[in-house]
Parts: structure tokens; sequence; C-alpha cells
């Protein structure tokens, strides 16, 4: 059995995973891990299948290669792009080492373009919040606080294991309070602020602009509150400046949860390469036409973007060097022309810090991907570095000076409160993408670790009632929704849903690219 | 009841490293080495907070698992099937110490035919309940004002949870203090009835042992209890004297003590109870809704052994938007019959929803009524097995 970490998440859940042969692996709740206190929720217990990809393996242009000759291929080509035509992508499950390796891959480079998920949130922000977005709170206080904000989080679908610290902090008598385009079904808000998630199409919009004012108007909701929420790559720049001028203005703290493990570890970024920060976001790097070579680590395009397939598959075969290195073949894998085969995240060796701040070993004994890593910097810079000595940086980096104790938060925000000017934020946010198809529906993308993955997620949407009786829907109908495409599919009628409202959590790649856009529905003949 | 002794190892390590005589690790190390057993199920010790089951034919690391590990709330029965379920097991022959609820668990999986109950040995220990390892790190933070990370051993005597420091210091709290504070064992252990594992092949324990003795009071319940005895006591693993009347008088007492402790925990902790009708079915509507259908506790459930066919799986859609989904009401109905009430599902459940309280509202007057107490003896059937619908008959 290897004690592990789970990567469907920030929380960094712990658990055991152990190999039963030709019956798989097997999933046993580990009740000692503090941050989870051993429960797992539904992508936790699906690990098995996450795990049983297909596999990576060590290729150079298509072709089987042995590793040394992989990463060595992959140095050669690496220095024959320029390094403003480079980027390096790890949005996913890595660890603190194999993210210092990548880091000292990129520099060794001269590259600037690092993208480790929080980059579009970093440009969004002055530079003294982003210690924000990088740290957490001890999970333990959530439990403790007397009031929260849920901020567009719904955390029984999007962070599961947060929901039990939030029912707790109910028992103790905390108010809580929810703001969103949809109340959450099981009612653990004492009061929900409903927006008109029409107004925010266009997030920059005076329609949005209208309504955000209602949260002004609620100082009583957010004054000393702690303010949940989470950051992605498509976290909306608006949304996310409005939350901290409501933290700075109210003395609210906020806890932003991230869906990816290497977000969480973004510090690292800040720490090793602070100039890499304002380099290219996900989005920019597979939108923008001057990125010649991409080098991706555990990182499946079609799990972080919400672009279809298709589109990833034209866009990275438009790119002069693709490098993958991976434990599970992706969409980019048939298109790169060197993928480097590393082992599966249980095990690996290796640190892991979770959205707290906490720092969790993952203990299975495989160092490969930093191995490989640095072996390719060793190849463009002639220091080749131990495994021990990357961990040493990363933990140097964390301001560490050993792996602490898993029960301990060592890592702690410096400032106490927001400290900012909450005018300058909102006038200063950037005009969203307006949308590109008029439609008579919304849908919005309620993202769980399932969603990110693009694992075994729910195959249907949620309509309002009154869309399914306008519709005259009936059981076994099915709706069919469209944008640029169009898809067929089961729904689910819920009441609580706006009369305009299309919740999914499941990607329509082709319909929408966004976490809300405008669609429409129609029940199919 | 079967014959009972005061024995212990005759073995000084094994006596040093377990928290009696040694009794069950010498019975477990002798039935290895004399082929009386294929394997063993153990809890390898990672600290006073952790264990991790393994399986062993190797007497050495069963030796170094010897001693108690209350905070490791670990159900042993899934381990046994997964063990059988590997084709190259079958038929082999494992022995593992067993709590009244591993027990249970184990002998309803045999009912199942997930296993042969006359391939396990089962070495039953008196149980007064576990406790979650990270609320023992609380409580000794909180409660005994000592940093978790110096506790080196635990143990509950006397009603009382004994700490030891690496120091060698030794602080104590009364379990009853511990539990009115909200710390100490598991809410399922402290309604727990079943103190002693008469379901077993042997009931091992200190209670009844007299003071000041090292030794394990040990009651032979079966055959394999008898073979599992002799192979130890024949080959020089132990030494056992016949226990006195007055050992059975203590045991029964504390086993009474403990029984009647449970009840009044079962009212107290039935919170439900003064509830009216609609209250109830609010309550269990309220609770039941914040489930995410991750099915963890169908997983973990000693007593399911329905797999992939699952009908609480496969009758339930998340198109559906019942009050109460019909994945939690067929599991309601499931275990109505079959819960031991073990707690495991209420471990693992990532949103906290007290899954042992319902689930034994339901099941104890069901079990009442049936006269029926799952997981005592593979003889009997539990009253809801196989139950067929035959359509044609409907219509």
């Amino acid at each position: 059995m290897i004690k592990t970490i789970c990567p469907g998440c920030s929380l960094g859940c712990g658990l055991y995973l152990e190999d039963g042969g030709e019956r798989g692996l097997r999933v046993w709740h580990r009740k000692r891990a503090p941050a989870n206190a051993g429960k797992l929720c539904a992508f936790g217990m699906c690990l098995p299948q996450y795990y049983g990809r297909a596999r990576m393996e060590n290729t150079v242009d298509g072709k089987p290669v042995t590793q040394d000759e992989a990463v060595s291929e992959a140095a050669k080509r690496l220095k024959s792009i320029k390094p403003e035509e480079l980027a390096f992508v790890s949005v996913g499950a890595a660890t603190c080492e194999e993210l210092s390796s990548l880091i000292n891959l990129c520099k060794a480079l001269g590259c600037k373009n690092l993208e480790l998920g929080l980059n579009a949130a970093f440009k969004t922000l002055p530079e003294s919040l982003h210690e924000f977005l990088e740290i957490g709170v001890p999970l333990a206080s959530v439990e403790r606080a007397s009031k929260l904000v849920l901020f567009f989080m719904e955390p029984f679908s999007q962070h599961p294991l947060l929901a039990r610290r939030i029912l707790k902090a109910k028992k103790n008598g905390a108010k809580v309070f929810e703001v969103a385009f949809v109340g959450g079904e099981r009612g653990i808000a004492d009061e929900t602020i409903l927006l008109d998630a029409a107004a925010f199409v266009n997030a920059a919009s005076a329609e949005a602009a209208e309504e955000l004012k209602k949260l002004r108007e609620r100082k009583d909701v957010f004054e000393n509150a702690l303010i949940i929420s989470e950051v992605n790559p498509y976290t909306d720049a608006v949304l996310l400046r409005e939350l901290f001028a409501v933290c700075a203005e109210c003395g609210a703290m906020p806890l932003l949860m991230k869906p990816f493990l290497t977000m969480s570890a973004a510090l690292l970024q800040s720490a090793l390469a602070p100039e890499t920060k304002r380099g290219l976001s996900l989005l920019e790097v597979f939108e923008d036409e001057r990125v010649k070579g991409l080098f991706l680590l555990e990182t499946d395009p079609a799990g972080v973007l919400l672009l279809s397939e298709r589109k990833i598959q034209e866009r990275l075969s438009g790119l002069e060097l693709l490098v993958e290195q991976g434990a599970f073949r992706t969409v980019a894998s048939e298109l790169a022309t060197v993928t480097l085969a590393s082992d599966m995240f249980f095990e690996r060796r290796g640190l892991v810090v979770n959205a707290e701040g906490r720092v969790l070993r993952n203990e299975g004994t495989s160092t490969t991907g930093v191995e490989i890593l640095e072996g390719i910097a060793g190849d463009i810079t002639g220091v080749h570095r131990s495994f021990e000595d990357v961990r040493n940086e990363a933990l140097k980096a964390l301001g560490l000076e050993a792996v602490p104790n898993e029960d301990a938060v060592p890592l702690r925000r410096k400032e106490e409160k927001v400290q900012v000017e909450p005018n300058e934020l909102r006038s200063g946010a950037t005009v969203a993408e307006t949308a590109r198809v008029e439609g008579d529906y919304l849908l919005l993308y309620r993202t769980t670790p399932a969603f990110w993955s693009g694992q075994f997620v729910k195959d249907f949407v949620e309509i309002s009632v009154e869309a399914a009786r306008s519709l005259k829907l009936f059981r076994g109908d099915k709706v069919e929704i469209s944008n640029a495409e169009a898809v067929t599919l089961d729904f689910k009628i819920s009441e609580h849903l706006p009369e305009r409202l299309i919740v999914s959590e499941m990607k329509l790649a082709g319909v929408s690219e966004r976490l809300l856009s405008p669609v429409r529905l129609r029940k199919k003949e | 009841m079967g014959a009972c002794y005061l024995a212990w190892a005759t073995d000084e390590k094994i006596r040093d490293r377990a928290a009696n005589g040694g009794f069950v690790t010498a019975v477990l190390v002798a039935a290895l080495e004399k082929d009386l057993l294929d394997a063993v199920i153990v809890v390898k010790k990672e600290d006073v907070y952790e264990g991790i089951p393994t399986v062993t034919s190797d007497p050495e690391t069963v030796v170094k698992c010897a001693g108690s590990l209350h905070a490791a709330p670990i159900n042993l029965t899934r381990f046994v099937v997964e063990f059988y379920k590997d084709e190259r097991n079958k038929g082999k022959k494992i022995g593992l110490p067993a709590k009244p609820c591993d027990a249970r668990g184990i002998i309803e999986q045999a009912k199942r035919q997930q296993l042969d109950i006359n391939d396990v040995y089962l070495v039953g220990l008196n149980c007064g309940g576990t406790l979650h390892p990270l609320g023992l790190r609380e409580a000794a933070a909180e409660i005994y004002g000592i940093d978790p990370d110096a506790v080196v051993k635990e143990e509950i005597k006397a009603g009382k949870l004994f700490l030891s420091l690496q120091s060698g210091e030794e602080r104590e709290c009364k379990m009853d203090e511990l539990e009115e504070r909200g710390y100490g064992r598991r809410d399922s252990c402290k309604m727990c009835t079943s103190k002693i594992p008469t379901m077993a092949d042997l009931a091992c324990g200190n209670w009844g042992v007299p003071d000041g003795e090292k030794a394990t009071f040990v009651e032979v319940l079966t055959e394999k209890g008898e073979a599992l005895f002799r192979n130890a006591l024949e080959n020089g693993y132990i030494e056992v004297k016949e226990a006195p009347e007055e050992s059975l008088e203590v045991r029964e007492r504390i086993k009474n003590a403990m029984v009647k402790r449970a009840e009044e925990w079962w009212q107290k902790l039935d919170v439900v109870r003064e509830f009216t009708r609609d209250e109830r079915l609010k309550f269990y509507v309220e609770t039941l809704k914040l489930c995410i259908h991750c099915g963890a506790c169908r997983i973990v459930c000693p007593v399911c052994a329905c797999g992939d066919a699952a009908k609480c799986v496969s009758m339930h859609d998340e198109r559906d938007d019942y009050v109460i989904s019909m994945y939690n009401m067929i599991r309601l109905l499931h275990l109505m019959d079959s819960c031991i009430g073990c707690g495991q599902c209420e471990d693992v459940c990532p949103v906290d929803i007290p899954l042992t309280l319902i689930h034994r509202r339901f099941a104890e007057r069901m079990q009442r009524k049936l006269n029926y107490t799952p997981g005592m003896s593979v003889e009997e059937k539990p009253p809801f097995y196989e139950a067929e619908l035959r359509w044609h008959d409907i219509l």
C-alpha cells in the first residue's frame, strides 16, 4: 500500500493505493490524513479508473526510443527554439520537486513563459495580492469562522471535502452566505445573493457592474467574513477583482481553492522565477501564434481547456516543437515531437502543497519525473542535480529547512488583511470577450475534479422547470444544446435553477469555450 | 460458554510487545510456523495514530505487529474478502485478530458466499471501542496538554485512556470525561453492545485477568479455536492455567457494565428519538440530501457483498429528483436486517452524514422484530436474503 495524495484538486486528500495485480488498483481510506480525515469524494473513489488510462511511452517523432534518447533529443530540440517562442505549461498534478526542475529547465533556456495555472490571475491582480492567490488559510479555521461567504463556489461539487468543514462551521453557529448565479441545491447557505447570470456573459459590461452593486450594498454579509471561492484558469477577471475589492472594503479574508495541485505550488514560481508570472497564461499559450515550441508537464490539454479536442489538435499541430512529459497519453501525444514517460502520480516520491499551505508527502518511490527534467536541463547547462538537490531547492523556495510534519500548516501568508484600493481594482477590470453567438439560454459549467480531468462525468445537463415546461419535455426525451456546434443530451429538471440557466458538469466542447456562455436549447425531435 | 483460561506467550519478546500476555500473537505465530495457517492479516503499526493492514506469512512480522492500536479504526472484513477474491488464495487458511465488528462482518460475508468461514480463523479480541486518529491527536493537545507527536503508546484500562510519552511519563484521563468533552471513542463504538467476540473462534482480552498478572483471558469457542489453542500449547508457544471462577465473574461484570454504558450512549446519541414523525422525516431528508453519492459508504460496508451489481447503484439515477435518493433508500432497506453498526460508513462519508445513527435507527427495530442479530453465526441467514420478485405473479 502506498500513502499518496489525491491528484483531483488542491485539497490534498490523503489515501492509500494498493496494487492488486491483475485486479487493478484499490483505494483504501487513510483516516490519519490530516486534510481529509481519510474521507474521499467521488473522484477519489474513482482513482483506479483515473490511473487506468493508456500510458505514455518515450518517443521521438512517433518512434519508440529509450528514456535517455528522448531526454537528449528533447534538450537538442528545445535549444533550437528561441526562448521568446517557447512556453512551459504544467497544469495538473506534479510534485514540488518536478515543478522546481521544470522552473530550472525553463530558466536554463531563458524562457519567460511558464504557466502553472495561475498566470491569468497573477496578471489580473497587483503583486501585493499574489500571496492570497498562492496560500490559503488553514482549513480548520473554516470550521471556526463565524461568517462564511461562498463566492461562486458550490463546495459539494467543486471541493466536497471542504463542504464538511462548512457544515461543521454551521454547527458551531456560523452564518453562511452564498453569492451565485444559482443557489446550492442542498440549502447549505442561510441566505443566497443571486446575481443575474445574463449580465455576466460580458463581466465588464454596465449590466454586470450594476449587478455587482448588489454586493457592495451588502457590507453586512462580507464584513470580517471568510470568503471561499475558486481560482482556475478560466476565472473571470472582473469577479476575481471584485472579490478582492470586497475583501479590502470589509476586512474579509479570502480562501481560494484551486482545481489543480500545480496551482497550489505556484508559490514556487514566485520564489524561483517571479518574472514568469507575467508570462503567457494557459489560454494565451493555446491562442498566441508566437508560441512555436511547447513543453507540457503532466498536463492533459483536453482536461484543463474548455476547447474541443479538434481545436486543441489544430493548434498543437501548428507548433514547430511539442514536448510532452507525463504518465498518460493525452490528446497531444499523437502530435508531440518528443514524449517522455513518467510514472503515475501515486508512484512518485515528492512533496505537494495543498490549498491551505500544508506540505504533504507523496510516498511513492519513483523519481523518474525529476530525472527526466534534470536530464534535459543538464544537457543544456552541463549541471546535473540529484533529486535531493532539487528537493532542497524546493524546500528553500517554500521557506522551509526540512520536510515538515503533515499535521502542521507551515506556509502562512505574511499579510493578515487584503490591503488594496478597491476602486483601483474595479476600474482596472479587463473587457471580457463578447459572446459570438446569441442564445436564448445560458450554459453554466459547474466544475468538479472530474470536469477538469475529463473523466467519468455526469452525462446530462440540468434545466429549469420552466424550460422543461416551455419545451414540453418528458422523461426519456433529449435536449439539443447548440452554439457553434450542437450536442444532444439527457437532462435533469432542477427546481432551484433560474428559468434561462442550464448547468452542466460535463464539458460540451464546441458548444461552449467559457464557464458561462449563451446557447440555444431545443427539444431533440 | 467455552472453556476459559488465563494464557501467556512463552516468548519474552512477544510478552513485552503485547498489550496483555501475548497470547494472540503467540497463537498466530504458532499457527504459521506449524502450518495450521497459510497467512495472517495483522495491522502494521506506523505510529500511535496509524496502522496498515498487512497480509503476511512471516512470523517476525506478526510479532512486530503485537500490541493494541485503538486509534486505527479499521474493519478487516474487506481485506479478508479481497484476499479471497484473488484466485491464488482460494482454499488458503488465514487467521486474524478480530474485534467483534471484524468477526461479524466476516461472518456476514461468509453467509453471502464471499468466503468459506472454515478457512478463516478468528482470534477474537474483547473491544471497548476504537478512537478516530485525528480525534486522539486533538485530545492529546487539548485535554492532556501534550504534543501529540510525543505520544508513543496508548492504552485503555479501567475506564481510562493512558498516553505514554517519549520521556517515559504517562498521562491519563477518564474515558467518560473525554467523551463528555467530545473526544474519546467513535460514536458507533460508544453505542456498540458487542463487547466480547463470542462469534469468533477464540475470545481474548484482559477483562478478568487478576491485577498484576500479565496474561490474556481466553475463551475457546469453536473447533477452529480449539485447534489454534492446542497447536500453540502443544508446541510450547503458550502456557496456560484454567481461569478461576473470580476471573469469569470479573469479565462478565465488566462486559455488563460496558453494555449498560453503551445502551445509555444510544439513548443519548439517538437525537431523533424525541422528534415527532414529521420532524423525523425532515431530519432524514435534510441529512441525506447532503449525500454526494461518492459510494464510499457502500465500498467500505463490511456486510455488503453486492459488488458491481448493487441495486443501490443500478437503480439510482442522478437525474431523479427524489428528496431521498434511491441510493440511500435502497441502502437503508438493504441494511435493515444486516447492519452491524461498525460505523465504517460514517468514518468515510465526505460530508459527515451521521450514517451510524440513521442505519441503527432503522436496523435496531427491524432486527428486534425479526429476532435476528447479524454476524453471530453463519447458520443464521439474513431474513431478507435472496428476496426475489416474481414478475409474472405481479403482472
